[in-house]
């Protein structure tokens, strides 16, 4: 069981702006056993910029690579947003998804499950679980961003 | 290229593709020699021999792969890659015996080169043209949706993402929320109306014909609502799908995984049979019509001189799930009489009476089975307003195709009771197979020859 805090990579960076000197405003926590679905999500999610924000670097990002490990910082670090693979070794994504809702300091946190499996039945698995938004895995930069964006401003607005 | 086209007519790209892909393996048959031998190489007789076979063999593999069968676009680009590859080298197979075989004779084509040549003439038109283009064909068949809940909507959102199908509307149950509802009518655009509810399924079915009804619930929540909703499906002899899993699966997968739904059929599917016996409707409607020309133009001139009026009685039947089409038959009585049955009907004319007599009257049907309206055998096609007379029960025989002849037909004909007919056609629908349709067939000859029975 590891959590590692956000790395700032450089690449997404755009400015001269020195890396240490940003300060980004909300967390969000990826849960998912594969490192390199984790990094992709990563990746993007650090890059993401608001609707009027000009500067990108809203999000510092958590990664959790079981659903134990993401429930044993969850509360403590209330992330604004959380991406969770809903196929997860040992606790599944479900049972997270349903621990989350049951707490009355997370219940309002969207939850975007991701997964491989996207029948219908799943969709609505995730839904009556609690999830806030459904991705079907393999998906692209592009629609990660369409997903979380309405998400994310629901829940910074929420604050 | 496809912003260019409207919308097609449903069923339209399957056909283009086989007609297309026969075509290529001629053209494949006559290149390789051609390439392979110069002009003078293979005589046009021998040509023909190898490429009749390979069309034959792929006819027959493609209908055992179900290959044309529209829903077989659902698949994964990569099996349909896959099964136009068995196809390419069942084909090339023959290609190759005929080499083996007349090559110390003639000069046939050589295989690698016809394999090399059709294969990437079928993959292309397959997965860069018919794929893309099946997606504007007009939605084919149109279901109804029971449950205005998660799995309603987002099975709703599946099925337009996949094309082909239309949601004529959903059906709620009880005790669904109406948050539930405001969420299904956003993702729908509103475009699809919520009818009704589960207690008056029944009323809604006989109102709109569906090909297939989709109980999206969730059994735990809606279990007798969604057991009663089989139930008037199975009287009814619609199809329905029920989800294939109302369990939570993480890592299993269902063994058929069409689309996260168990699909029931009315009647026992037989795919292998059910081609066949098109296949046997196309041939035989199109010899008897080759053959009968003769008498069915004297007939036509007779009408047309003995009594005023069209040649045709057109009239519109409920063909199969309820849909209209029009019967053609020979007009045999007065203009302006309704088709009545009695024994001694003075509106019938004397040519109309001896038609009658040996049903030649019905002939003009077989028109009706070349178009696909009907098939030789299968319950008769009744007319709406009888249909909208039907118990429940008795709709269940319009879930197969209609027909010239049935078991009714054979078993004494118009002494039978309604209720008694309705029996048999039921007894048709369950226990069908090919063999027994041939059975019927040659039963039904001499009943029409020596004019036993008819009205």
């Amino acid at each position: 069981m590891w959590i590692s805090s956000s790395r700032r990579s450089l690449q997404s960076l755009p400015d001269a702006e020195p890396a240490e000197l940003r300060v980004r405003r909300f967390l969000a926590l990826v849960v998912g056993e594969d490192p390199g679905l984790r990094r992709m999500v990563r990746t993007h999610l650090e890059a993401i910029r608001l609707p009027g924000d000009k500067s990108p670097g809203v999000l510092s990002v958590m990664e959790a690579e079981s659903g134990r490990a993401a429930l044993s910082v969850v509360s403590a670090i209330a992330p604004a947003l959380v991406v969770l693979d809903l196929i997860l070794p040992e606790l599944s994504g479900y049972e997270v998804c349903e621990r989350l809702r049951a707490s009355t300091a997370l219940q309002h946190v969207p939850i975007l499950a991701v997964s491989a499996r996207a029948m219908p039945e799943d969709r609505a698995a995730a839904e009556e679980a609690g999830a806030s938004a459904f991705l079907a895995k393999p998906f692209t930069p592009r629609e990660l961003t369409e997903h979380v964006l309405p998400l994310l401003s629901a829940s910074i607005a929420g604050r | 290229m496809t912003w260019l086209l409207g919308r097609l007519s449903s069923g339209l790209t399957i056909r283009v593709n086989l007609f297309a892909d026969l075509i290529s393996l001629f053209a494949g048959a006559v290149l390789a020699a051609r390439i392979a031998h110069g002009p003078a190489g293979i005589s046009a007789n021998q040509l023909l021999a190898v490429s009749a076979g390979a069309c034959t063999i792929w006819i027959l593999v493609s209908t055992a792969l179900r290959h044309y069968d529209p829903a077989a676009l659902d698949r994964r680009r990569g099996d349909d890659l896959a099964m136009v590859t068995v196809l390419v080298m069942a084909a090339g197979t023959w290609v190759a015996l005929v080499q083996i075989v007349a090559a110390p004779l003639a000069s046939p084509p050589p295989p690698g080169l016809f394999i090399a040549l059709v294969w990437p003439a079928t993959v292309a038109l397959r997965l860069l043209a018919v794929r893309p283009l099946s997606g504007r064909e007009n939605p084919q068949e149109e279901v109804l949706i029971v449950g205005t809940g998660p799995m309603a909507r987002l099975t709703g959102q599946d099925l337009l993402r996949r094309g082909r199908r239309r949601i004529v509307g959903y059906v709620p149950f009880s005790n669904e929320r109406e948050g539930d509802r405001a969420l299904l009518r956003r993702a729908m655009q509103l475009t699809v109306p919520i009818i009704g509810n589960c207690d008056e399924l029944e009323s809604v079915l006989r109102r709109t014909a569906v090909a297939e009804v989709y109980i999206a619930g969730n059994a735990r929540k809606h279990e007798d609502e969604m057991q009663r909703a089989i139930q008037i499906c199975e009287r009814m002899g619609i199809p329905f799908a029920i989800p294939a899993y109302t369990f939570r699966l993480e890592r299993a997968w269902p063994l058929s995984n069409r689309d996260g739904y168990l699909h029931c059929l009315p009647y026992e599917e037989k795919p292998w049979q059910m081609a066949l016996k098109r296949l046997f409707d196309i041939v035989c409607s199109a010899t008897a019509l080759w053959v009968l020309a003769p008498l069915l133009v004297a007939v036509m001139v007779l009408i047309k001189i003995t009594s005023r009026g069209p040649i045709f009685f057109r009239q519109e039947r409920a063909g199969l799930r309820g849909k209209p089409f029009t019967v053609l038959k020979f007009r045999s009585m007065v203009v302006n009489a309704d088709d009545l049955k009695m024994r001694a009907d003075p509106r019938v004319t004397w040519v109309g009476r001896f038609i009658r007599r040996y049903s030649i009257d019905e002939l003009p049907q077989l028109v009706n089975v070349l178009r696909g309206d009907m098939s030789i055998v299968g319950p008769r096609p009744p007319l709406p307003e009888e249909v909208a007379q039907y118990e429940p029960w008795q709709l269940r025989r319009l879930c197969v195709c209609p027909g010239l002849t049935c078991i009714w037909q054979v078993s004494g004909r118009s002494q039978v009771s309604f209720e008694q007919w309705m029996y048999m056609d039921m007894q048709y629908i369950d226990d069908w197979s090919l063999r027994r349709d041939v059975d019927l067939i040659f039963k039904t000859l001499p009943a029409v020859l020596t004019g036993r029975g008819a009205s």
